[in-house]
Formats: structure tokens, C-alpha cells, sequence
């Protein structure tokens, strides 16, 4: 149980950080999402693994449960990093229509001058 | 137990969807609001400061569960007069936004604005490791919001850059507390003072490893120098951002 969660983890986040580090708009869109499920994972494995037990606390008999704390923290996490990325895609899809290209990096060698333009022409 | 202490927190988050949904066509009537808004929070924040002056520390439990196990706002002078610093600086930017017309250019620049303040706000009231995520990533996506202000080519890619950036941020701030959770078991931060301080040897090194995470996650969103080099492009398009680095 414990080397299967954290191989998950291991392997999402290897995955998630090769395709960030691609740095075109799809590949990073991705690799984002791949490492919010990485984490989301690792949050819910940070309450200690424990199989059938119910995330509550039995006032009488056995007090046999799983913390409910990361879940409620994981279940946050979920909602905040989907949001974002429904933002990013959002954002990626608009700098890609403006840009004609995916990249991430700004090296393009007119930015200032295309900057200052669209200062003055403000 | 004052309920200023959430007033903060409370006021831009009311004032903010009131302005996008109300006032998103009349732009004097926005600015109005959010000068008014802007005005009462820097009134409020003087008070807080005031009720913090003598050194006590004031903590406001929200649904009044007990501290370990609820989330509580803390009021103590260093938050106090960070909500003052805030409050002062959201005045200046918004002159500055309103007398330069920049504020016109896009539809929200007012809901987006207070958005942010009450992300500020939060973040430095709350007593919480993972309620500072949660205030922190609604003060990021407010700030996505204005980052991207106006539009244009140069303005987006800068803005897909900043947004990528602070995804990456995220996930490192939630492996932190993932890592100070599973060592500690809290995540209220006075809480996690007294529970570091009791932690036996073997486990120092995790909680090495968190405080060395949130370094780093802190270092990206405030641009410290290894890792800054995100910031000129993003500057370069917006000016405001120096408010968006203050909490870290």
C-alpha cells in the first residue's frame, strides 16, 4: 500500500515537472495538472494510510478511523487547483491567439518596442 | 472576542461581487464604491491597530470552534499594522489606477481589486497554515485578473508566465504542508510552534524539508533573488505589483 502511494506521487511528479519543463502552453497545462494530482495524493497520505476505516470518530467501541483532516484539506485542494487551472487554460488560450505561438519563454527579440507601442498608443 | 477582527476580510469580499454585478457599466459609480470600500478598510485596520496597541494578541475563532481544530484569525501589532500598511498602499494604487485611467481599460479592474485586498487581508490575519493557501490563492487569482488588465499581446504572455510561475508555487506550498502536517499533526501556526519545539530528533529532518519548501515557495512569490527572474517581464506590463508581493 505504502510503495504503491508513494510511487504514485513519485511518478506523477516526475511527469508533471518534465512536461512544465517543455514550456509550451499544452505540455505545461498538463504537467500542472499532473502535479496537482500528485500533491492531492500526497496530502491525503500526510493523515497516515489506513483501509476501511471511516473518517469519523465512533463515540462508543472501537476507535478505529482515518483522519479527516487531509480529506477535507485534499477536497480543498482539488477545487482550488481545478480553478486555476480552468484560469490558466483561459489564459494560454488567449496569449496563444494574440501570439500565434505556444511558447512560455519571452525572448522575442521586439517586446520593448511592441511594449512602448502599445504604451503610447493607449 | 471583537468581530472587527473579520471586518477586513468581510468588507471587500461583500463590496467586491456588489461592484461586478452591479456597478460593472458605470465606471465613476465603481470607483465610487471602491474608494468608499477602500476608505472604511483603512478606518478599520486604524482601529485594529488601536485595539492591538497594548501588545495583546487577539484571536477571533470563525464558527467558534476551539482553536486547534477550527480555523481562527489572529490580531496581534505586526498584523495590525501590515492591514494598515495594506490598506494605505490599496489607497495610493487606487488613485494612481483612477487618475491614469488605467482602471478603464479592462471590465473589472474594481472587483478584482477588492478581491485581492480581502486575499491580502486574510492572509495576514489568518492563524492557519493551509487557511494562508486558501487566502493566498485568492489573492493570486484576483491578481491573474489584473495582471492581465487591458490585454494585448505582450500582457498575456507575460501574464501565462506569472500564472504558470505561481501553479508551480502552489503545489510546492501544498507539498509543505502536506510534509508539516504528517510530522506535526496541526496546522494551526501557534499550534505548530509549541508541537515543532516537542518534536522528537528522528523527525527534525521532515520539518526541515517543509521550512526549506516554504522558503522557497515564499522566495518565487515575492521574487527573492534566486528566483526571480519571472519579475521584469512581469513588471514590465504592471506596475501594481509590488501590493501583490507584499504578504509574502
Amino acid at each position: 500500500m505504502e510503495i504503491v502511494v508513494a510511487s504514485s506521487v513519485g511518478v506523477l511528479t516526475a511527469g508533471g515537472v518534465y512536461l512544465v519543463l517543455r514550456l509550451r502552453a499544452f505540455p505545461v497545462i498538463l504537467g500542472l495538472a499532473l502535479m496537482s494530482y500528485a500533491v492531492n495524493v500526497f496530502l491525503f497520505a500526510t493523515g497516515r494510510l489506513a483501509i476501511n476505516a471511516p473518517p469519523v470518530l465512533q463515540l462508543y467501541g472501537e476507535a478505529t478511523y482515518s483522519d479527516p483532516l487531509p480529506q477535507a484539506l485534499v477536497l480543498t485542494a482539488i477545487v482550488i487547483s481545478f480553478g486555476m487551472t480552468a484560469v490558466l487554460v483561459m489564459v494560454a488560450l488567449g496569449a496563444y491567439l494574440e501570439a500565434d505561438h505556444d511558447q512560455i519563454n519571452m525572448d522575442s527579440p521586439n517586446t520593448d518596442e511592441d511594449m512602448s507601442n502599445k504604451e503610447t498608443g493607449a | 472576542m471583537s468581530h472587527w477582527i473579520i471586518a477586513p476580510v468581510i468588507l471587500p469580499a461583500l463590496l467586491a461581487p456588489i461592484i461586478a454585478f452591479v456597478m460593472r457599466h458605470d465606471i465613476s459609480l465603481a470607483r465610487a464604491a471602491s474608494f468608499a470600500g477602500t476608505i472604511a478598510l483603512a478606518a478599520i485596520t486604524v482601529g485594529l491597530l488601536i485595539m492591538s496597541a497594548d501588545g495583546s494578541t487577539h484571536v477571533y475563532t470563525l464558527g467558534n470552534w476551539p482553536a486547534p481544530f477550527g480555523i481562527v484569525l489572529v490580531l496581534d501589532r505586526l498584523s495590525a499594522i501590515m492591514l494598515l500598511l495594506t490598506a494605505a498602499l490599496a489607497l495610493i494604487v487606487l488613485l494612481h489606477a483612477t487618475a491614469t485611467g488605467w482602471d478603464n481599460r479592462g471590465r473589472h479592474f474594481h472587483a478584482l481589486f477588492q478581491f485581492q485586498i480581502m486575499g491580502i487581508c486574510g492572509a495576514f490575519l489568518t492563524g492557519d497554515a493551509f487557511n494562508l493557501f486558501v487566502f493566498f490563492e485568492v489573492l493570486l487569482i484576483a491578481s491573474y485578473g489584473l495582471m492581465i488588465h487591458g490585454g494585448g499581446r505582450v500582457r498575456l504572455q507575460a501574464g501565462l508566465q506569472y500564472v504558470v510561475m505561481n501553479l508551480a508555487g502552489s503545489t510546492l506550498f501544498l507539498f509543505a504542508l502536506g510534509t508539516l502536517y504528517a510530522a506535526t499533526g496541526t496546522l494551526n501556526i501557534a499550534d505548530l510552534a509549541l508541537k515543532v519545539r516537542e518534536l522528537p530528533v528522528e523527525d527534525a529532518a521532515l520539518i526541515r524539508v517543509a521550512a526549506i519548501l516554504l522558503m522557497v515557495v515564499f522566495a518565487i512569490k515575492a521574487a527573492l533573488f534566486p528566483v526571480q527572474f519571472w519579475l521584469p517581464a512581469t513588471t514590465r506590463t504592471r506596475r501594481r505589483l509590488w501590493l501583490r508581493c507584499l504578504p509574502s
